[in-house]
């Protein structure tokens, strides 16, 4: 398995992908905070252009950490059917578990980095932007804290978003087909079990445990009142986080695993 | 005895309605080229996916390099190299890049072995082109370079010649044949073209429709691939009497057309021309024949031997 993550490693800094999806992205998030300075310089009442509130969008939608996962692997993986690489790697000795585990691992780390970068990128710009605008400097500690925790609490169920679109790219060859199924099992199905959690009370339990359902429900962030809140900031819900995400990784990677050892390679 | 490399037992694959192949035995011995032949759908390149392992088989079990369990069989396919279908590789990354790549992923020491299997294939010179801007040519013999690093002891390959000039045809036929003589590499390949099997292949397995018709050595079939003589008489019957009474020891068959064939000739063609109008049958044609490879998997598709 070494050998087959070092090789990954070595395409994936050899080929240009990586690094145009995390600038690209990054770039992304710089625009955000540059427009809120824009905005901020030239409407002297424009309440928005501080660090509390561009941290604030994160915190409210850690799901990003999600999707991101879903594109890394898709651009990193997609076209391994259409290019025949996997039946190299089959034909050559190596073992279909060892793909699989490789792959998720390589990708996991790669999508890591990159949100890494994008983060430091959206951080630096946002204190260099939007710092000077906070009623006191440390105005942005506890958001900035908030933001970090949140980014951890999510890192577990954000590498069961990497081995679920793994498992996904094994089955299906093409991305829409990879992007429905991956939406439905993340999305749409939780939310389908929160609205029958309102008719059947064991629907609502499960629901709970949903990280798309709780990441909606469970984060409050009112950007005229200096209340945020957000469950990963108390132990239980960090734990939460934490376990919801172990168990996804350990589910989507036993569905790939065992359905990855009977597929055919076409 | 040479000892089996390759031994496929009682492999099916079924694809939904489809049996692609039923019941197949195949086995490869160490140091054969072994050329297998059948028309499009036979199941050629269904069994090659199976070795390979790409593709499971319904039924059966491949045993490789003497080892059954799935897992140690998965094992010993580091020791082979193939080229199925197409070549596979990252098209934005260069010819040598994506040799490193394998190169890494199999864990072979040494980054002059990718060029080596670049150098052998005459694809050196192009080892910082896009793979996406070879020729189909050139990606092809890119495929074999793949296989043929980390020098493997058994090749399989799908249809090699696939998209090969004149001269690269050549080159590949001396290549293999090279790599057969010099390294004693075990080679199982399959083609369309006959004549260019013929020329290198130890052994030929014929498939038809998932069935295997025959497995039968370079050797044997050139036995049987001896010259023959087609005369067309009026008299086909009388013909055969006589040809037994003058020439005891004569194999022939009556064909439909009033043809008999002489399997095994012993005189000059005219002789058996002669033996006709001196007893007075007429001669309507008279054809000598040389059975190649070709004629030889038409006559055994025709009468359905297998």
């Amino acid at each position: 398995m070494a050998n087959y993550m070092k090789s990954e490693f070595y395409r994936i800094l050899h080929e240009k992908t990586i690094y145009l999806l995390t600038f690209v992205i990054m770039g992304l998030a710089v625009f955000v905070n540059v427009v809120l300075y824009l905005f901020s310089t030239l409407t002297p009442q424009f309440r928005y252009g501080t660090v509390r509130f561009v941290f604030g969008l994160l915190i409210t939608d850690m799901q990003f950490f999600y999707i991101g996962a879903l594109l890394v692997v898709m651009f990193l993986s997609s076209d391994e059917y259409k290019n025949g690489v996997l039946k190299n790697a089959v034909a050559g000795g190596i073992g279909r578990t060892q793909i699989f585990l490789g792959k998720c691992i390589v990708y996991g780390l790669t999508a890591a980095g990159s949100a890494a970068v994008i983060l430091a990128g959206f951080i630096v710009s946002a204190q260099i932007l939007l710092g000077g605008n906070s009623a006191t400097p440390l105005d942005s500690v506890y958001p900035l804290q908030m933001m970090l925790t949140g980014t951890v609490a999510n890192l577990p169920f954000s590498l069961a978003s990497v081995v679920l679109t793994v498992t996904l790219c094994q089955f299906f060859q093409k991305e829409s087909q990879v992007s429905i199924l991956w939406l439905t099992v993340i999305s749409l199905i939780p939310m389908t079990v929160r609205m029958l959690g309102y008719k059947i009370p064991i629907c609502a339990r499960i629901a709970e445990w949903m990280p798309w359902n709780f990441m909606s429900t469970q984060v409050k962030v009112m950007f005229s009142d200096p209340q945020m809140e957000a469950l990963w900031m108390h132990p239980q819900g960090f734990l939460k986080c934490i376990i919801v995400g172990v168990i996804g990784i350990v589910l989507f990677g036993a569905a790939g695993i065992i359905g990855f050892r009977k597929k055919d390679i076409p | 005895m040479k000892e089996a490399v390759i031994e496929a037992r009682d492999i099916s694959k079924q694809y939904k309605e489809l049996a692609a192949l039923d019941r197949v035995d195949i086995t490869v011995h160490q140091g054969d080229i072994y050329g297998l032949i059948g028309d499009n759908g036979a199941g050629k390149s269904t069994f090659l996916k199976i070795v390979t392992g790409q593709i499971f088989p319904t039924c059966g079990y491949v045993r490789l390099f003497g080892c059954e369990d799935v897992k140690t069989v998965q094992k010993n396919r580091s020791r082979m190299g193939a080229l199925v279908e197409n070549a596979g590789f990252f098209p934005k990354m260069s010819v040598q890049k994506n040799m490193e790549y394998f190169r890494i992923q199999r864990g072979i020491p040494g980054k002059q072995k990718a060029e080596e299997a670049l150098r052998t294939v005459n694809l050196w010179e192009k080892r910082n082109v896009k793979c996406e801007k070879l020729s189909m040519g050139m990606k092809q013999r890119f495929g074999l370079a793949l296989a043929l690093l980390g020098e493997p002891e058994l090749l399989v390959l799908d249809e090699p010649i696939n998209g090969l000039d004149p001269s690269g045809i050549i080159e590949m036929r001396t290549l293999l044949t090279k790599l057969n003589q010099e390294k004693r590499i075990t080679i199982l390949l399959s083609s369309h073209i006959l004549a260019e099997l013929e020329q290198i292949a130890t052994v030929y397995g014929f498939l038809s429709c998932g069935n295997v018709l025959q497995e039968i050595s370079a050797k044997e079939l050139h036995e049987k691939c001896s010259d023959f003589i087609d005369i067309r008489v009026a008299e086909p019957d009388k013909y055969a009497a006589i040809l037994e009474t003058e020439i005891p020891g004569t194999a022939y068959r009556i064909l439909q057309d009033q043809t008999v064939r002489i399997l095994n000739p012993t005189l000059e063609t005219s002789g058996y021309g002669n033996l006709a109008f001196r007893h007075g049958i007429g001669v309507q044609g008279l054809n000598e024949h040389h059975m190649s490879l070709e004629d030889y998997y038409v006559d055994i598709r025709k009468r359905g031997k297998l």
